[in-house]
């Protein structure tokens, strides 16, 4: 199939990208360019046009949650900072040095009052401030201004529900309006009670071959590999413990504004183990106080969801993650997991969602090491001079999405693919404006 | 045996303190098997060496300032941490043959610097490094240390009641839990 330029029913012209890619992302039928994967100037774009303008996870609250901790993170491809400096205010800075750029800080979290450069000891308190400079005197006269020099700081900082997110751009939307309908199905897990969700110490760093975004697409709106990829659960008869539930209110995908999209199923309680039933009886009591009628049915079911880019979390029978997808090439992603818990869950369960969430998800999860075997094997086709010509089929379901006065977005049961293709079709808005 | 001294320390043992050279070959002959079961895809063996008790399990990596690195932390995330059904589950999903990162991977175990740590009674603590080469149409080499409790069984033979397995790498690829 040819490139064809599209002129859309109001005489608008094709943008600028358009003009030049043709069109990447087809919502007349819900195709996909496999350049979207695998083109180095798409990928140089969306750095800038995707990465650099949407709200992006870089911890959660009870990490810095001590006066002058820090953890280090990725936004995008930078590396940054986020500390929790003497004012209180969570902070995320540029980890690199204001002089040569060098990387300022090489562990993945701690306490400090000052970040000091390695090359020529340029000193920045925790607050991004420059208070030292060696050669101030004897190199520099005292002609600076380190007010002009201080740590490049990420300009919005937000939290919701204990999940801390930054944006490059000045001028975004609040966190609470990106996030939009999504708030809704996050409430399910993170909001449910007031201890709210927490990491356990540690975060699984795992890498693949493949382009980011066939794993966020996947989180956000793909239930239907699951007995394929998956397929072992099949052979060993491990697979009706979810699923089979009402379809559409209980095993349904939804597609939220801007990119955002999750997946619930229905479980068969029969498969928690006890101690976790139990607990789960205390989750739901609480619940009733915070959620609306529809959302306490749906607490007790698995959720999958991608918040637009690159963070996604899964909540499976006991197994409880949150992760973040980081690009490092077009067919590279690094891959940081986070296991969650129950704040105020007893010990027990700790250890027993622990236990769960390492076996089917961490870095030799029997699930998780299926999955990114499929992103690596789609992004490995997704660059060939003739594959990449031809579009990827996103269209189960286009056009049969309904909405429901009691749940936001658009939803269909499960299977479907219009989350999939809704987080494509946002990344298209966002790669299209300049 | 180890001065209380040292053993607070983590030094190795004093080399006038070496167990027996007859122990160290038994041993090292055992963990050359259990690579040449692991790299002959002879999984069922394979767990016949593990404890109905074991701990099979791996920490994950922090960059912390030296010296602060602990794997003992309450709910320390791991790679994986397995009890005996948990490995049992993974042979069973390899023999699927539908365990796709797996299927039709070429794999090499090299088992070196083999060190007795310990000697009590039955029980000896071993540790081991080992480099897992792992290859369909990319290569992928997996690199650590591992510190076993194995036990000498009454009939003869070793059986491993835990094993703690140390990843050198900070970021990791698809990694095989055979190791």
């Amino acid at each position: 199939m040819s490139v064809r330029a599209r002129v859309d029913s109001a005489g608008e012209k094709p943008s600028q990208l358009e003009r030049e890619y043709g069109v990447l992302v087809d919502a007349s039928d819900s195709t996909v360019s496999p350049r979207v994967f695998s083109d180095p100037g798409l990928y140089k774009l969306e750095g800038e046009r995707v990465f650099g303008r949407c709200w992006l996870y870089v911890g959660h609250e009870t990490q810095v949650a001590a006066p002058n901790s820090f953890i280090t993170a990725y936004m995008g491809e930078e590396g940054v900072i986020v500390t929790r400096g003497r004012s209180g205010k969570v902070r995320v800075f540029l980890n690199s040095c204001r002089h040569r750029g060098m990387r300022l800080c090489r562990l993945d979290y701690g306490v400090a009052l000052k970040f000091q450069c390695p090359y020529h000891g340029w000193t920045f308190s925790n607050e991004g401030k420059l208070v030292a400079i060696p050669e101030f005197e004897s190199g520099y006269h005292k002609n600076i201004e380190a007010d002009k020099w201080g740590l490049i700081e990420v300009p919005r900082v937000e939290s919701y529900r204990g999940l801390i997110f930054a944006c490059y751009d000045e001028g975004a939307v609040s966190l609470a309006d990106y996030l939009g309908e999504a708030k809704w199905y996050l409430d399910l897990c993170f909001n449910r009670t007031a201890a709210g969700m927490k990491p356990l110490p540690g975060v699984a760093k795992t890498k693949w071959p493949g382009n980011w975004k066939f794993g966020a697409e996947q989180l956000g709106g793909d239930n239907s590999h699951a007995i394929w990829a998956h397929s072992f659960l099949v052979k060993l008869g491990m697979v009706q413990e979810f699923g089979g539930g009402d379809a559409w209110t209980r095993d349904f995908q939804v597609k939220c504004t801007n990119g955002h999209g999750f997946i619930l199923l229905n479980e068969d309680p029969t498969h928690i183990p006890p101690a976790l039933q139990k607990f789960r009886e205390q989750i739901k009591r609480e619940a009733a106080t915070r959620l609306d009628p529809t959302q306490q049915d749906l607490v007790d079911v698995v959720h999958v969801g991608t918040v637009f880019p690159n963070f996604s979390f899964i909540e499976f029978m006991g197994s409880m993650f949150i992760r973040t997808w980081h690009p490092r090439g077009t067919d590279n992603t690094e891959m940081w997991t986070w296991l969650m818990t129950e704040g105020d869950a007893p010990p027990e369960v700790t250890a027993l969602q622990r236990d769960l969430t390492t076996r089917n998800f961490g870095p030799a999860g029997i699930v998780e090491s299926d999955d990114s075997e499929m992103w690596s094997g789609c992004s490995e086709t997704s660059g060939g001079f003739l594959r990449k010509q031809i579009p990827l089929n996103y269209s189960m379901s286009h056009s049969y999405g309904k909405t429901d006065p009691h749940r936001p977005g658009l939803i269909h049961r499960t299977p479907t693919e219009i989350a999939a293709f809704g987080f494509h079709e946002f990344w298209y808005s966002l790669m299209q404006r300049e | 045996m180890m001065s209380a001294e040292a053993k607070t320390r983590g030094d190795p043992p004093d080399s006038s303190e070496l167990a027996p050279t007859a122990l160290h070959r038994e041993i090292e002959e055992f963990l050359y098997r259990e690579a040449w079961i692991l790299d002959n895809d002879k999984l069922e063996q394979w767990l016949d060496l593990f404890s109905e008790n074991v701990r099979y399990w791996a920490p994950v990596r922090r960059s912390l300032p030296r010296g602060r690195e602990s794997f003992h932390d309450a709910y320390l995330t791991p790679h994986f941490d397995d009890n005996k059904a948990g490995l049992s589950l993974r042979v069973a999903r390899s023999r699927t043959g539908l365990a796709h990162a797996e299927e039709g991977t070429r794999q090499r175990r090299f088992v070196t610097n083999i060190l007795i740590l310990e000697v009590e009674g039955d029980f000896v603590r071993v540790s081991s490094n080992f480099q897992v080469f792992k290859s369909r149409q990319d290569e992928q080499w997996f690199v650590g240390t591992r510190e076993d409790r194995i036990r000498r069984k009454p009939g003869g033979g070793w059986s491993i009641e835990e094993r703690m397995i140390v990843l050198d790498h900070g970021v990791i690829g698809s990694i095989t839990t055979y190791i």
